[in-house]
């Protein structure tokens, strides 16, 4: 293929351009910097992480955190959509609504929720407290294991759903096939169902387990109290430490720990799929046979029942008792709830301040994704660039890797005043936008270029050849095929966006504060009723957006129906 | 210069030649099909005409003009050469209505309102779809967003129309009604036509030209009588229609050559290349042999022509006709029509004579 410096070229160049800019380069230059001091090349940061015990131990911590949380969710995880897709439980619909909830919340407010359940003086201890007339608490949430609780309450949604498409493509015949060779249902599962489930599983597991060592959100709620920190709590510590020198290069070399123990999840969760992908033929549409619980199948149900509402709904109930209520601690009697914490907490000029600055970072970024991501797209699927695979990963990786890690390399690379212009990003409002639109800009490229791919390319040829431009082409046939994913994107990031904390609790400055920075501070400086009336407004915007995106997708349904599609 | 004119045309995808100096005029009103199997390399050569794919060396011109040409670095885009094309897959506009979808080129040209209505009213009309204007495409059936697709594509008058399978995803019913009407299309607005087809039935009853392809290149270039009747090898015999092949001792005699196969004695219509004496290959259609019964043919009424001894294999009936197999000397297998009277079993000894038969080249395998 020739190449032509045509308009169209240019375009694709300069978004490359960009995506070498705020994705490639912070990531390249975080590496560098955690290997470099003034001397040249040295592993001098390593050593020193090492050397300090306290690292150490956000090292294991990490690990014991987030392993065990894995385990936990998986166990809940699959036996539920075991529970649900393969036996006769009643009331598995509303089960998987149930169980689902959590998906739809941003895992700090939920650490909140839990928080405000299970502190030591909390609704459930309280609770607990009076009927049993004890003075002790039933359970501390503070500290390893209600880490662990939380997040697997928060994940076991996530290995759910991976787990529970795998048993809908499961044949039955397969299993029946091995109950006529003679194998017990013991053995069938054993022999049969599990190996077959099994990568499925342990993707899940893995993506979970990333997901846990990125979070911030949890540990930072639930340790902080206690001085319990896992690596991504101590990166924020370690560059909240103004008075040592090295806290920059400190706090990359953990995160190049932290980027090693993602990658290296990653690249076995690639393993765990690449090997053990077993296509099923005609995967099954009809009835699956569900396994008979008989008489214990009502019991089963209402226990399922109880612990998924204790785990999605209860703590959502809680923090909305705590925004109603006039002082923390009061018991939640009719007389003693009020509104005036939502009129109040608006009423801060810092919360007014902070909304602002979140609305438009959200608008704003969601806008610049779409247009970027969706010209990525066109390049992912519709040219045959040699430079399509490394785009691919370059906007993969921000998302895949912990936000603290993207944070931090926005740091390093922005805190520089910018070549040409002579200004320094850092401690702007612009370093968040930066850093969102690099990390989600992974939503926009997926969800258009999926779309892209279901649109036959013939479509544009035929309007070229009618004598379009490209660019005509694109604006009448392209964009209105897959606008409904271009709208669909746009609410992922704004939503993802608006209540995101990670890389906003790092990049904030003084001025711009996002609402979920103050959330964080309004917790951490113990005004529970303002933090929670002010989650409670986040969680309302966030499950309009979800509510939003399904409502798109149903009425573009219905509008537009099947094209004809031919595969090439 | 003709209307059309490829010139040295190739293309190759890393290495790998998939048009190769490929030289080809169209008259104007021509209808000319690219015939050939699957991967020989129409739709890439239809492609580099309409301007998608960017050939790896040659030129192409249309009426004088170049669209492409390596040397003066000439790429006309798509756009500009105002050519109209009809997909495989139809690629009509889910989004857009019939209506939509046709005045859609129109609209790109800045026509008047008054007249994108007239002239997608008249374009509706000579593809029989009145009255389903304001349909979405997802409301009409496969053969309707074909007609739609041949009216967007003819509405603004081009110069030259491109049809890349038009027809493969209809069921054979409706194909043979289809290539009716673009036949009836193209004599009446008078449009020069390169048809791509892998069906040699549909090609036959719609050219005025086929150009035969075969792994990128060329083979055969006539009418579909001229093609028919003199194919240049086995393989454009065998591509157009059936076709038997025997080996055989070259001997000219007078205007016709004489083919003489060890037992048997042959007039044949056209030698070439055969060479006095010479080994040849020749080859002759199911329908020029007539099967005689052993008994008739021992009762001695031969016409002069020497017989092929051989056995009845298989039988298949077509309606107008009968379809024999026919081994001879338990190597070779030939096909024969015949009528349906008079039928005769596997197992059957028969002799068959060929009463018309050409010279090829070698079979190449
Ligand atoms: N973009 C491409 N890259 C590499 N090879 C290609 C490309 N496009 C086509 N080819 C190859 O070129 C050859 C010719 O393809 P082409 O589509 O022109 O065949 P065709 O004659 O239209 O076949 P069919 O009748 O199946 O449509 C095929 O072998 C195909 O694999
Ligand atoms: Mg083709």
């Amino acid at each position: 293929m020739k190449f032509r410096l045509t308009a169209r070229t240019m375009l694709f160049l300069l978004v490359i351009l960009l995506v070498l800019v705020i994705d490639v380069y912070p990531m390249l230059n975080m590496l560098l910097k955690s290997v470099q001091s003034t001397q040249g090349l040295t592993f001098q940061h390593f050593i020193d992480v090492f050397r300090d015990s306290r690292n150490i131990e956000a090292i294991a911590n990490t690990f014991v955190v987030a392993s065990s949380a894995t385990c936990l969710s998986l166990i809940l995880g699959t036996g539920l959509a075991y529970l649900t897709n393969l036996t006769d439980m009643p009331g598995h619909r509303f089960l998987r609504v149930l169980s689902v909830i959590p998906l739809f919340t941003p895992p700090f407010i939920y650490a909140m929720a839990w928080q405000q359940l299970f502190n030591p003086a909390g609704y459930a201890n309280k609770l607990y407290m009076v009927m049993f007339s004890t003075r002790e608490p039933l359970f501390n949430i503070y500290g390893p294991a209600g880490i662990i609780l939380v997040m697997s309450a928060g994940s076991f949604a996530t290995v759910f759903l991976i787990t529970e498409g795998a048993f809908r493509q499961m044949d039955s015949a397969l299993e029946e096939a091995g109950m006529a060779c003679g194998a017990t249902p013991m053995r069938v599962l054993k022999d049969i169902t599990i190996p077959i489930m099994l990568p499925n599983i342990l993707a899940a597991a893995i993506v979970v387990f990333i997901t846990e060592i990125s979070n911030f959100g949890i540990p930072a709620i639930l340790g902080f109290q206690v001085s319990y920190y896992v690596l991504t709590t101590r990166i924020y510590e370690v560059l909240n430490e103004f008075y040592r020198e090295d806290s920059f290069e400190a706090a990359s070399a953990m995160s190049i720990i932290l980027l090693v123990l993602a990658l290296l999840s990653l690249w076995l969760k690639d393993r765990a799929i690449k090997q053990g992908r077993y296509e099923i033929a005609g995967a099954t549409m009809g009835q699956q046979a569900r396994v008979k619980l008989g008489i214990i199948k009502f019991p089963i149900s209402i226990f399922v029942t109880i612990l998924l509402l204790i785990s999605s709904v209860v703590p959502l109930i809680a923090i909305g008792l705590t925004s109603l209520i006039k002082a923390y601690g009061l018991s939640p009697h009719f007389s003693n709830l009020t509104l005036a914490n939502f009129t109040g907490v608006i009423g801060l000029s810092l919360v007014k301040k902070a909304f602002a600055n979140s609305l438009g970072l959200s608008v704003a970024s969601a806008t610049i994704a779409v247009v970027i991501g969706t010209i990525i797209a066109y390049i992912l699927t519709r040219t045959n660039w040699k430079i399509r695979r490394w785009l691919d990963i370059a906007v993969a990786t921000p998302y895949a890797l912990p936000g603290t890690i993207v944070a931090l390399a926005m740091i390093l690379a922005f805190s520089r005043p910018l070549p040409l212009l002579g200004i320094s990003l850092y401690n702007t409002f612009w370093i968040i936008l930066v850093a969102y639109i690099a990390r989600y800009l992974f939503f926009v490229v997926r969800t258009v270029s999926a779309a892209i791919m279901q649109v036959n390319p013939d479509l544009e040829e035929a309007a070229r050849i009618s004598g379009a431009t490209w660019y005509k082409s694109i604006r009448d046939v392209l964009l209105p095929q897959v606008r409904k994913s271009l709208i669909s994107s746009w609410i992922l990031v704004f939503s993802h966006t608006i209540s995101e904390l990670t890389l906003s609790i790092l990049l904030w400055s003084a001025g711009n504060e996002t609402i979920a920075v103050a959330v964080f501070n309004l917790q951490e400086t113990g005004n529970l009723t303002s933090s929670s009336a002010l989650a409670m407004i986040l969680l309302l915007v966030s499950l309009g957006g979800y509510l939003l995106i399904e409502y798109v997708n149903q009425v573009n349904q219905l509008k537009t129906g099947q094209s004809i599609r031919i595969e090439r | 210069m003709a209307y059309v004119e490829l010139r040295n045309i190739s293309k190759w995808y890393q290495g790998n030649t998939v048009v190769h100096d490929v030289n080809l005029k169209i008259e104007q009103g021509e209808f000319v099909s690219l015939l050939g199997p699957s991967g020989c390399g129409k739709t890439t050569t239809l492609r580099m005409l309409a301007g998608f794919v960017e050939p790896t060396a040659g030129e192409i011109y249309m009426q004088d003009k170049p669209l492409y040409s390596k040397i003066q670095g000439i790429n006309i885009p798509p756009e500009k050469r105002h050519i109209g094309m009809v997909f495989q897959s139809y690629a009509v506009w889910p989004h857009m209505t019939v209506f939509e979808n046709i005045a859609y080129p129109l609209k790109l040209r800045k026509t008047h309102k008054n007249e994108i209505s007239a002239k997608v009213s008249e374009g509706i009309e000579l593809v029989n779809l009145t009255g389903l204007e304001k349909r979405y495409p997802s409301e009409l059936s496969g053969g309707q967003q074909q007609r739609v697709a041949i009216a967007r594509a003819v509405v603004m008058k081009p110069a030259l129309l491109l049809l890349d399978e038009p027809l493969s995803s209809l069921d054979a019913k409706l194909r043979e009604k289809m290539y009716q009407e673009i036949n009836a299309i193209w004599r009446r607005t008078g449009i020069t036509v390169v048809y791509v087809t892998h069906d040699q039935k549909e090609a036959m009853a719609l050219s005025d030209t086929i150009v035969l392809m075969k792994h990128g290149e060329i083979i055969q270039r006539g009418s579909p009588c001229d093609i028919y009747e003199r194919p240049a090898n086995y393989f454009c015999a065998d591509f157009i229609g059936k076709a038997n092949i025997l080996q055989g001792i070259a001997t000219v005699r007078g205007d016709s050559g004489i083919m003489i196969s060890k037992d048997m004695f042959l007039p044949v219509e056209y030698i070439k290349e055969a060479e006095e004496g010479r080994n040849a290959t020749f080859l002759f259609r199911p329908e020029h042999v007539r099967i005689i019964p052993e008994q008739v043919w021992n009762n001695g009424c031969h016409t002069g022509y020497s017989g092929l001894a051989g056995t009845i294999t298989y039988r298949s009936y077509f309606g107008s006709y009968m379809e024999y197999g026919i081994n001879i000397n338990y190597k070779t297998e030939i096909r024969a029509e015949s009528n349906t009277q008079n039928l005769l079993e596997p197992g059957d000894k028969v002799f068959i004579t060929i009463h018309k038969a050409i010279t090829v080249q070698e079979r190449e395998d």
